[in-house]
């Protein structure tokens, strides 16, 4: 009994700090459990945001994919002769089997054919019927493989999508429309896709603007995508636009056969 | 052709390319009679652009001079020079020596 009462005197004397020693216990486990808890509670909302936002992400790619895909079928299935002023036209017809290289209209040493392995792939985009076949007709007797186009058929996804040299790029397309609207379409366009950047940095497709505004008013946007090579100020004669095509071709490397 | 220096290359391309122009006189005509001056700079603007490419130099000088008058919403001087295009292109379509009758 005398042990007991001991006991319990030592006890109460020490009661506080037992109840201190408890009280630490206790934080000791339970901070831990709290702190997850809080932790599960402020991660949740922002695991929920992220899987959001990575889901329409995704949907907007694939929806993006899909155009893509959509426009080269549809580029690849046909043929790039849309535009309705053909109608009024035969089509330009160059003979394969006896290359007529001006024959009457330009100086023999300024006869120029491209070199044969390669043929550059040009892009014409010019709202007047007349001036675009006459610029194709350059080119092609040039040995280049041309797509003409009015500026109103897609064809920011055209350069983009296809593999261009040259574009040649008319300023005032026709309605509201003009040559900046295009390239700054086609750069939105590379930017949402890796493949079409990487190809772009390495390759830079060159851009000659061609339009009755002088140079200083054809302003091409800022990108690193395309180049801005040249500007030819409109009226050009037939002659004088060969001679600076075949000198452009020369200067980039086309150099040929000169007849 | 004889009294123009029309390339060689172009030459099948001359016929489409006068029925164009008839085309835009008719339009021209008809802008005047709206007063649609921007339209009618418009179309000064492409003659500018496309004459010379086919070795028609007075027709980029008229389609210049057409833009100018429309932008100083000139009618009389807009009415002469569609008059001016539209002899220049007759004399052209009597040099190709291209049936236009149709």
């Amino acid at each position: 009994m005398e042990q007991l009462k001991r006991a319990f005197k030592i006890f109460s004397e020490n009661f506080l700090s037992f109840l201190f020693f408890l009280g630490s216990m206790a934080a000791l486990f339970l901070y831990p459990v709290v702190f997850l808890v809080l932790l599960l509670i402020s991660i949740v909302p922002m695991l929920v945001t992220l899987h959001k936002v990575i889901t329409l992400h995704k949907s907007k790619y694939k929806a993006l994919e899909a155009e893509r895909d959509s426009v080269l079928a549809e580029l690849s299935t046909q043929a790039i002769d849309n535009e309705d002023w053909r109608k009024y036209e035969p089509p330009i017809l160059v003979s394969k089997e006896v290359p007529r290289y001006f024959p009457n209209t330009l100086p023999i040493a300024l006869a120029f054919k491209s070199r044969p392995d390669y043929a550059p792939n040009v892009l014409i985009i010019e709202d007047d019927p007349d001036v675009a076949m006459a610029t194709e007709q350059v080119f092609k007797q040039l040995g280049c493989n041309t797509t003409v186009s009015d500026g109103h058929d897609g064809v920011s996804y055209k350069m983009s999508f296809q593999n261009y040299d040259f574009i040649v790029l008319d300023w005032m397309l026709g309605g509201d429309l003009k040559g900046d609207d295009v390239v700054k379409k086609s750069v939105e366009t590379i930017e949402l896709f890796n493949d079409l950047r990487l190809r772009f940095e390495s390759k830079h497709p060159k851009i000659i603007t061609y339009s009755v505004l002088s140079g200083p008013q054809v302003r091409l946007p800022k990108n690193k995508y395309f180049s801005h090579l040249d500007h030819w100020n409109k009226p050009v004669k037939y002659n004088d636009l060969a001679f600076k095509v075949s000198k452009m071709l020369t200067a980039n490397g086309y150099q040929g056969v000169v007849n | 052709m004889k009294n123009y220096n029309v390339p060689a290359e172009l030459l099948d391309l001359i016929p489409g390319y006068l029925k164009r122009r008839d085309l835009e006189i008719a339009d021209l005509n008809m802008f005047l009679q709206n007063k649609d001056f921007e339209s009618i700079e418009k179309v000064g603007h492409k003659l500018k652009g496309n004459g010379s490419s086919f070795g028609f130099d007075l027709i980029s000088q008229l389609g210049e001079l057409i833009m100018i008058a429309a932008h100083n919403k000139n009618a009389v001087e807009v009415k002469k020079l569609i008059d001016e295009l539209q002899n220049e292109v007759s004399h052209i379509k009597v040099d190709s020596e291209v049936d236009f009758s149709e």
